[in-house]
């Protein structure tokens, strides 16, 4: 979104989840001591999902931070990549703050008095309505001034500082909502799932984002909201129905990396710019007086 | 490229883009005052106690040979990087310590010696971006959306294009800007400047790489400024540019300023000829 | 005190295993200017390739070499399949990365595919115990040093004593320059990758020799150590990154011995960050280190 290259997203959407976790499961002593977390709140669905997209927000400024200093931006995104295993590692190495390698489980959903088909609905819609707020939300920052502003800065941020942006402010902005998003999508996944662990979040998840992206296209939202469904969809859940190959067990989830994997290479490789453009807006020619000649650039290619 | 013209079909109307605020203001000091600047790179000094003043509505040269730290003294102006010494005064108040985008913002704004674009942005859009205090970009902008900021918007495009026709590029106003010629390029980067009502403009070797014709143009433009009351410091290789704009020429030569003037008397110094071998 | 000498004996050893994958690394990343993140998983083929020759009753020595050749091979194909023709269509560093994590995951998964997703082992090979300076250390541990020491000495020679060697050098100080001095810098590239991708191979087979078990995923997780010893000693920097790999693998085993062994992984971890945050160009790297990784 800012032209920061962040691998470490999925690190902010675990954060997001760990948060839901931990506000709803109620204390670790309840339910027979099975498994040890901190906190042990039981608040209302909302309130937590509101905690996580904060949570979120600041784990993001805090990734945006160490991209602030001004490094190779592959050497950048080797950063990002280790801070995302390490926070896997770490969170799995201490069993009785999160949970460790088990990880959480019985997160409760919030349609869980409804019947489970009901349920389901009643979450696919809800998250459908999600999609359609953050949808809006982004609209804000993609398009109009800020929009613009964002690509400027992204394009080149020596000349973006010489006309007046604040640089770091503005990133570490977009890491804040960013990281709000993220949030949210990582509360919403674990109260469907019911369950979150290191394991969930390895960094194969970040290149399943990364795919969303590349294919749909960077910086044209319609186009990530299409990839991320193809990917999600399609891809990982699609490869559960192939005629299991009786061979071994990871045979089918292997053959889903690696379409994954194989297809963000080609789609590098081909067609960088995804299968829908970044969009630009035309201006035209306001209707105003004094402008001489009165010419209007509209209409070129 | 059917206009490769910086003034355009009639080069006048440049007149009638007002950039600078209210031209100089009476009995003020001046505008930019430099003392004892100096900045090393490792073991060498760049810069080496370099002080000097520029009055409101001036057109200043800096001239020099290659390396005497011209454009090191541009950059340490513009806040890109900071002074190892010495102090800088904007408009009366000591900028030597705020961040490029804060000199930005009081109205101190740069070009770059090759030109810089933002290259996704279409040519309007990278004049309509440089207006980093938008009510847009605020919090309450994003929060208030459309409504809050529309007319802001609305008198920022009409300034944009007012720019584009004086330029003469209205015709590449939706064009990418990274599929810009060179002139062009140099052109939506001091519109760009310009877009920011500039109280004073830094630019660096603006007529390099550009025609004869596109340079007379390119010169008609600054004193048009220079008359709305902008004030100017520009680093130029070509001289005769110089002796036509400049009221005023610093020579440097290993870091220090070795003689100011007037061009025309400064080509018949002796030590300026022997540090710059004037043509 | 004896627990100190002891865990700086285990650092030492698994130094000498960092140390062969943090140079292999480091070497390509210095003449190709490309992060390959790949390389881990390209450590894991190597391990299971170990695994099958073992399989087929070689002796475990041979394996070694043949795997680390056989991974070098994978190495040139990566290369030249893959890398370069997309650094010839001008694509940018970060794109880059994205391929090689990218490729890294699919070679995994090719891994899963072809041998499973279950945890695998080399059976017990430590050999006889050694008690030395106070160091109980396993035969296994003590060849693999050596074979460290030698491979790092040959890699010495080869670059200060040939003719290869000396332009493998101006490749990594400047490419340009070093092509227009007609020297064949795609073909130096290919050795470099090669030699990145034998290194790798052994170090995958040596590392699955002194664990226990290990999985699929046991080279992206060795992953972080050895870009530790590649940062600590400067990327691009071989003799920085033999130093590097003794002092993580040192500082690693002597923390999990006073602390919590599942935290050792995060002594690298704030290597990484301090080092490219405080001196990107790492301890030993030179003043032209620096000009290549700011931005």
């Amino acid at each position: 979104m800012s032209g920061v290259a962040n691998l470490a997203y999925i690190v902010v959407i675990a954060a997001g989840a760990y948060t839901y976790g931990i506000l709803t499961l109620g204390p670790d002593t309840g339910n027979g001591g099975f498994q040890q977390y901190v906190l042990g709140y039981r608040l209302p669905f909302f309130l937590a999902v509101i905690a996580a997209a904060v949570v979120g927000a600041v784990v993001g400024v805090l990734i945006g931070v160490t991209g602030l200093k001004r490094i190779r931006q592959d050497y950048q995104a080797m950063v990002m990549l280790v801070i995302s295993i390490m926070a896997a590692t770490v969170i799995g190495a201490a069993p009785s703050f999160l949970g460790g390698e088990p990880g959480l489980s019985l997160i409760p959903n919030p349609f869980a008095n409804l019947s489970p088909a009901t349920g389901d609905w009643a979450y696919v819609a809800m998250v459908a309505f999600a999609c359609v707020i953050g949808y809006l939300v982004m609209r804000r920052f993609t398009s109009g001034p800020m929009g613009r502003a964002l690509r400027a800065m992204r394009d080149d941020e020596h000349a973006a500082a010489a006309m007046g942006f604040s640089v770091i402010k503005m990133r570490l902005l977009t890491q804040a909502v960013g990281g709000a998003f993220g949030g949210v999508s990582g509360a919403l996944l674990v109260a469907f799932i019911g369950g979150w662990s290191p394991g969930a979040w390895a960094y194969v998840e970040t290149l399943a984002l990364l795919t969303a992206v590349i294919v749909g296209g960077m910086g044209n939202d319609f186009g990530v909201s299409l990839g991320t469904f193809v990917i999600a969809v399609l891809l990982l859940q699609g490869v559960q129905f192939l005629p299991q190959i009786r061979s071994h067990t990871g045979l089918t989830e292997a053959i889903g990396w690696m379409t994954l994997g194989l297809m963000t290479i080609a789609f590098l490789w081909l067609r960088p710019q995804g299968v829908f453009r970044e969009r630009r807006p035309r201006y035209g020619q306001p209707a105003v007086g004094n402008a001489a000649g009165g010419e209007v650039a509209e209409g070129h290619s | 490229m059917s206009s490769a013209s910086i003034g355009g079909p009639g080069s006048a109307p440049v007149a009638e883009v007002s950039t600078a605020t209210s031209g100089p203001a009476a009995g003020a000091g001046p505008i930019l005052r430099v003392a004892d600047l100096a900045r090393q790179y490792g073991g060498v000094r760049a810069v080496d106690g370099v002080s000097f003043e520029l009055q409101p509505g001036t057109i200043t040269g800096i001239i020099g040979p290659n390396g005497a730290g011209k454009s090191t003294v541009l950059t340490v102006v513009s806040g890109f990087i900071s002074p190892t010494a010495g102090t800088i005064e904007f408009l009366g108040k000591d900028v030597t310590r705020l961040p490029m985008h804060r000199r930005a913002q009081m109205g101190l704004v740069r070009t770059f010696q090759i030109a810089r674009v933002f290259e996704g942005l279409t040519a309007i859009e990278n004049l309509m971006v440089a207006v980093p205090q938008q009510k847009s970009l605020t919090v309450k902008g994003l929060l208030g959306g459309k409504r809050y900021w529309q007319s802001e918007e609305k008198e920022i495009l009409e300034r944009a294009w007012a720019l584009m026709t004086t330029f003469g590029m209205a015709d590449k106003a939706n064009e990418k800007a990274g599929r810009l010629s060179g002139g062009q390029r140099r052109a939506v980067e001091i519109m760009r400047a310009l877009m920011m009502r500039p109280k004073l403009l830094l630019v660096d070797e603006p007529m390099a790489g550009l025609n004869p014709k596109l340079t007379r143009e390119l010169e008609e433009v600054f004193l048009t400024l220079r008359q709305q009351g902008l004030s100017i410091l520009i680093i130029e290789h070509e001289l005769d540019t110089v002796e036509r704009i400049c009221s005023e020429v610093l020579v440097m030569a290993w870091g220090k300023v070795i003689a100011r003037g007037e061009m025309a008397e400064l080509r018949t110094r002796k030590e300026v000829q022997d540090a710059y071998v004037v043509g | 005190m004896h627990l100190l000498v002891q865990s700086i004996g285990f650092g030492v050893a698994a130094g000498a295993v960092l140390s062969l994958g943090a140079v292999g690394f480091t070497l390509q990343f210095g003449i190709s200017n490309v992060l390959n993140i790949s390389y881990g998983s390209l450590m894991s083929v190597g391990a299971f390739l170990g695994l099958f020759m073992l399989g087929l009753g070689l002796n475990i020595w041979l394996v070694m070499v043949i795997g680390g050749l056989a991974v070098g091979a994978c190495s040139v194909v990566l290369n030249r399949g893959l890398i370069t023709p997309l650094v010839r269509k001008g694509m940018a560093p970060f794109g880059l990365v994205i391929v090689t994590v990218s490729a890294g995951i699919v070679l995994e998964y090719v891994i899963v595919a072809v041998a499973g997703p279950a945890t695998q082992t080399y059976g017990n090979r430590s050999g006889a115990t050694l008690n030395f300076l106070g160091w109980t250390l396993t035969t296994a541990q003590v060849v693999i040093f050596a074979i460290a020491v030698v491979l790092m000495l040959g890699l010495h020679l080869l670059l200060t004593r040939t003719q290869l060697g000396r332009a493998m050098r101006a490749t990594s100080a400047n490419r340009t320059l070093a092509r227009s001095c007609g020297i064949a810098t795609s073909r130096i590239s290919d050795i470099a990758w090669f030699m990145s991708g034998t290194f790798c191979g052994m170090a995958g087979i040596a590392l699955a020799i002194t664990i226990e078990s290990f999985d699929f995923t046991l080279g992206s997780i060795f992953l972080i150590p050895m870009i530790a010893a590649a940062v600590l000693g400067g990327v691009g920097q071989p003799y920085g990154a033999m130093i590097g790999g003794l002092v993580v693998g040192i500082v690693s085993s002597v923390s999990s011995a006073y602390w919590d062994p599942a935290y050792q992984s995060v002594v690298a971890f704030g290597i990484i960050i301090v080092m490219l945050l405080v001196r990107p160009r790492g301890l030993f790297g030179s003043a032209t280190a620096t000009r290549k990784l700011l931005a």
